[in-house]
């Protein structure tokens, strides 16, 4: 009933109008200490974190927090907050509520919690905030983060993940929520009382609508059934919809990387020559300019070149015949050239890489089988050695501005992301002194992690297949669509209609 | 209809040759005889796909994607730039294939039960019955997609499963057949005799439920080619390279609006081979048994 | 009667509890924990052993089925390890566009497929005849998601004439609140009087319906067709026929009724055999129904919704079969004395 109303009243002033985005996936946990998957598009547009990266400029920028400082040793970090702002429900934004929520989600142990390593909140007064660690940790950066820093109320964080999962959410940002009809939509309303403020030319509402066929996606922006849609079209696709004046492709950079990991444990993948025989099988600049439609460049080194710190190193290169010399020399039986390839379901560019591969491998006597499967269970088979297959390529970004992810390529006991079961003591030594430098010294952290990177290259534990593009398409007459590599989202704040 | 074509030929006294036979029975069963000629073509098809096919059809051709049909590429190529004609044709082993394991596999499972409950009877009768009750529970292609997704995806996985969701059918088939043959007295004089029970089974029941066996299969061959193109066109059946037709289509749907072809051959393929199939399938039931009147 | 119904219903329980065996093992076997998928991003190993012990995946597979067992029996089929919700809400949210949908269509299928079926029939070895059958072989050779894409290609793309998919547009379906009395929209948007939203729910069915639909259409047909044949050759008939009672009495109160109990059976059967097959034309709608949510529930392991659905579904499967037992002997007084 009163959305009917709002409605009649939004249809006789001329601004007020919807916009509607869609997107594959369902939000799954609305709860924001145990978000960390796709639910962070809509949930970073209904939360502030305390400090936001903007990678443009590579350098923080204030967010609900104003000012912050660290000690010397870089386990304690003091955080001054906006004065002023009020969550949705009206409840106004103190470090305490800010502790309740950051302590909420250290106790529950969930999501991306890790991230604070175990931090001691305190309030020592409204305004302040004091957060300390027991290893030196760049708090600042993590604050940043699209996961596990999203501000929610304390009064939110008092009725528990019951609540938030029936479809609830108690924010500072620019969109609330209104509705939410699982597998249908996600509807969010314009806070009027935003800190940052609103020009007027902004919907009043947004219409997350879900679908889960990306090719129903497009022809429902096609159709202007849609005026952006969330999940990567099909790259295939872009030249088609280039083709039409009433739609725009807006291309951004973004940190997601596909690296390949090769199983160093693994016959005839544990033999040196071998895995570098492989690195030159693979033709990074098809990936890059057929497989991505231009939408990626080919890796110049262990991380994306966007990330903040990254360097270029020296890569293999696609080479036919230098893959077949490498694998003479391998000393590896011919009949022994047989490999296993992981490429998990859903994600179609992971299946075209692994056919192309395939059929580049064959020309040189390689013989590629491609197991498929759903991520839990391809994950799940990877990290038991015996059950494990040779190649292992995955979409993978960072979870703050770091050139983190360690877990990668650092020995591990029990494998979670080192997939290829590398390891080199010296390699870990360089990665623990890289990420302890990062809270205090960020040159001397970077050093350590390019050599630990090298040595990574040089052994072939990975072929780096790609840095990807983030692609949004969007109707023509859509603006402000702004994205940040930092974020796995596209900020409402901002998003207007106007004229093309 | 058939006595009074017969009568002539009966009537002259004239010796009714093979040929005649043939043609007489063409012309009563002409849906049967086009059937049996499309099928033999996609079967040769499929025989000679190496041959007959222009390309290799994975491999993969980035400057030629999304070609619409032409002289070039038959029936276009796809988003990887495949050429769709070589793909239907091989495309043709794959599903020939499936019906084949599919109907053999699901006999294969089927009859032995069906035999063991029907000549026993009582309580092995009632629990092997029982168990197929709780197989034949699931409404269609839930199953298939339980089993498939407990074996993990993939064509051979999905065939299994479609055997494993269609054996009851066949235990319920040879069952009554059995029990029917059972009570009537060359069995209980065989019985009397001393025969062995798995001989009584191979001598008399089996070959008693041959005929709906047989009609039976035939007019599955082609649902077990529809129901293994669902599975894979959901995504849990064939996976690429594997040239199959469900996979095709599923693999076209972000273009088919666009790029027609892409879907359109697969899906044409498959009815095709499906309509072949159940138009031969048709015939079987009615030389074999042609007072049945299927409702399958 | 009351016996032989409370002696189906029991035999029902039972294989009800084999269907939960198999739906079990089935989804225990593939390797690897719905966990992972659960966890998002990048998930610790800790995180992945504390969310395995919480929901008992580290118990041998028997402590598990007991457990399991346990649950149910109280009506608790736990929480879906992809939706995060209950299994039942997820179910009531998404069961009635199933139903909605397949109900249709078996009244489609009926109102169109016996009419045809007598119609052909009646002009045996007739033009219309061939002409029916020849369509009726041909469609069920048609692959369901092809006639949908066909459709797609046709309405949407070429003609701009129905929507691509879905059960409601966006906007209808936030500012329109009509209350969901049945969940099935069609009828809650009628008992509203809410004219603009029962035309969006009517346009966005038409397509998965009519797909629904053709698919299962010719083989009600060609069954109706093959019964009438073979009534109307019977000796009553033929012999209603010599009296000369009027043809259309003759073909719908002797001829249809004989063909009346195996009609239901394959009625019943179609009913069952939609409740699946939707599965395929709710992938290519986007129908939110529960076909495209078991196939999600059953290929990443999320046992609590994949076993909680195929249940319900099961159930209903029997029941309607049940039913159309039962309505065997309503219709056929001779059933009643064995």
């Amino acid at each position: 009933m009163l959305a009917c109303v709002a409605f009649a009243c939004g249809a006789s002033s001329a601004r007020a109008y919807d916009l509607t985005v869609v997107d594959g996936i369902d939000v799954k946990d609305w709860d924001p200490a145990i978000a960390y998957g796709h639910e962070s598009y809509v949930l970073n547009n209904i939360y502030d974190p305390l400090t936001r990266y903007n990678s443009k400029d590579k350098k923080l920028e204030p967010a609900l927090a104003t000012s912050w400082s660290v000690s010397d040793d870089g386990k304690q970090w003091t955080f001054k907050l906006r004065p002023g702002v009020k969550f949705h429900s009206g409840e106004p934004v103190t470090a305490k509520s800010i502790k309740a929520m950051l302590d909420r989600n250290i106790k529950m142990g969930q999501g991306a919690h890790y991230l604070w390593g175990g931090a001691t909140v305190e309030a020592p007064d409204d305004m302040t905030l004091v957060i300390t660690t027991k290893d030196p940790l760049p708090i600042d950066l993590v604050s940043s983060a699209s996961y596990a820093c999203m501000v929610y109320s304390a009064d939110a964080a008092a009725k528990g993940t019951e609540w938030f999962q029936k479809g609830n959410a108690d924010g500072t940002g620019p969109y609330k929520l209104v509705q939410w009809i699982p597998n249908q939509q996600i509807v969010l309303e314009r806070n009027k009382d935003y800190w940052r403020g609103w020009k007027g030319n902004e919907p009043d509402r947004i219409i997350v609508k879900i679908v889960a066929e990306v090719s129903t996606q497009v022809q429902l922006l096609r159709s202007g059934e849609a005026d952006m849609t969330f999940s990567t079209i099909p790259l295939d696709m872009v030249d088609t919809l280039r083709q039409d004046p009433k739609i725009k492709i807006d291309i951004f950079d973004s940190w997601m990387w596909v690296p390949g990991k090769i199983n160093v444990k693994k016959a005839p993948t544990d033999n040196l020559k071998f895995r570098e025989a492989l690195t030159h099988i693979m033709d990074y600049d098809a990936v890059a300019k057929q497989i991505y439609a231009g939408f990626a460049s080919v890796s110049q080194g262990p991380t994306p070149m966007a990330l903040p710190g990254a360097i270029a190193y020296d890569m293999p290169k696609f080479d036919l015949d230098l893959a077949k010399k490498l694998l003479d020399e391998s000393g590896v039986p011919k009949d022994q050239w047989k490999i296993t390839w992981v490429a998990y379901s859903g994600v179609d560019v992971l299946k075209n890489i692994a056919l192309l591969f395939q059929a580049d491998a064959a020309k040189v006597g390689v013989q590629v089988e491609i197991v498929q499967g759903d991520w839990g269970v391809v994950w799940d088979k990877q990290k038991h050695l015996e059950t494990s297959a040779n190649v292992f390529p995955y979409r993978t970004w960072p979870d703050y501005a770091t050139i983190q992810p360690s877990s990668d390529f650092q020995t591990q006991k029990n494998v979670s992301f080192n997939l290829g079961y590398y390891s080199n003591p010296q390699v870990d030594s360089w990665i623990d002194e890289g990420t302890k430098q990062e809270a205090v010294d960020k040159k001397a952290s970077a050093e350590a992690w390019q050599k630990a990177y090298k040595q990574i290259v040089a052994d072939a534990a990975a072929m780096f297949i790609t840095d990807a593009k983030r692609v949004i398409a969007h109707r023509a007459d859509l603006q402000g669509i702004e994205s940040d590599p930092a974020y796995e989202t596209v900020f409402f704040y901002g998003l207007h209609r106007g004229a093309s | 209809m058939t006595a009074e074509a017969l009568t002539p030929a009966l009537a002259s006294g004239r010796k009714i040759t093979f040929a005649m036979r043939a043609a007489h029975f063409a012309r009563g069963n002409v849906l049967f005889v086009v059937g049996g000629c499309l099928f033999l073509l996609i079967v040769l098809g499929a025989i000679f796909a190496p041959l007959i096919a222009p390309y290799d059809p994975t491999a993969i051709n980035f400057l030629d994607k999304l070609q619409g049909p032409g002289f070039r590429h038959l029936m276009g190529t796809n988003e990887l730039g495949q050429d769709i004609f070589s793909q239907v044709l091989f495309g043709a082993r794959t599903s020939l294939m499936v019906g084949v394991v599919v109907i053999s596999l699901a006999i294969g499972i089927g009859v032995p039960i069906g035999l063991v409950a029907g000549f026993f009877g009582g309580w092995i009768d009632t629990v092997l019955m029982r168990i197929s009750d709780v197989f034949l529970a699931f409404p269609p292609l839930l199953l298939p997609i339980a089993i498939t997704a407990a074996l993990g995806t993939g064509l051979f996985n999905a065939m299994v499963a479609l055997s494993i969701s269609w054996f009851p059918w066949y235990s319920r088939i040879v069952r009554g057949a059995v029990m029917r043959i059972n009570s009537e007295l060359y069995m209980s004089a065989a019985r009397a005799m001393g025969v062995s029970a798995p001989r009584i089974m191979m001598r008399h029941a089996l070959p008693n439920s041959m005929t709906p066996i047989i009609v039976q299969g035939s007019m599955d061959f082609g649902y077990s080619i529809l129901a293994a193109a669902s599975l894979s066109f959901i995504g849990i059946g064939a996976q690429p390279p594997t040239p199959e037709w469900g996979l095709m289509a599923a693999m076209s749907r972000t273009h088919f609006i666009d790029s027609w072809w892409t879907v359109t051959f697969p899906g044409m393929a498959i009815f095709v081979t499906v309509l072949a199939m159940n138009l031969v399938g048709d015939g079987v039931r009615d030389i074999l048994d042609p007072k049945h009147q299927s409702s399958h | 009667m009351a016996r032989h119904v409370v002696q189906r219903l029991i035999l029902m329980v039972g294989t009800l509890i084999g269907v939960l065996t198999v739906t079990f093992v089935l989804t225990h076997i593939l390797p690897g924990s719905p966990v992972e998928v659960m966890l998002g991003h990048r998930p610790t190993p800790d995180q992945i052993e504390a969310a395995k012990h919480q929901l008992g995946l580290d118990l041998p597979i028997w402590q598990q089925y007991l457990r399991f067992l346990g649950q149910i029996s109280q009506g608790n089929f736990g929480i879906s390890f992809l939706t995060s919700q209950p299994v039942l809400q997820d179910i009531g949210q998404r069961l009635m566009a199933t139903v909605e949908l397949t109900t249709l269509a078996v009244i489609c299928i009926i109102a169109i497929g016996i009419p045809i079926g007598v119609l052909s029939a009646v002009k045996a070895n007739s033009p219309i005849d061939h002409f029916v059958r020849s369509l009726s072989v041909a469609g069920v050779a048609l692959p369901g998601f092809m006639l949908g894409m066909l459709l797609q290609m046709a309405f949407y793309g070429g003609l701009h004439w129905l929507p691509l998919q879905g059960r409601m547009t966006s906007a209808i379906l936030l500012d329109h609140h009509f209350p969901r009395v049945t969940g099935l929209f069609l009828v809650d948007t009628l008992l509203a009087g809410d004219w603009v939203a029962f035309r969006d729910a009517a346009a966005h069915i038409v397509l998965p319906l009519a797909t629904l639909s053709l698919a299962n259409l010719p083989l009600v047909a060609r069954t109706t067709r093959n019964l009438m044949v073979e009534a109307l050759n019977e000796d009553h008939v033929r012999t209603a026929f010599a009296y000369g009672l009027p043809r259309r009495d003759v073909y719908f109160r002797y001829a249809l009724k004989a063909t009346l109990i195996p009609l239901l059976t394959v009625i019943g059967l179609t009913y069952g055999f939609l409740l699946g097959g939707a599965v395929v034309a709710e992938y290519v709608f986007d129908w939110p129904g529960i076909g495209s949510y078991v196939v999600r529930a059953m290929v990443q392991s999320d046992y609590p919704a994949a076993i909680g659905v195929t249940l319900f579904l099961a159930t209903g499967y029997l029941l309607i079969n049940l039913i159309v037992d039962l309505l065997y002997y309503a219709v056929d007084p001779r059933l009643r004395l064995s």
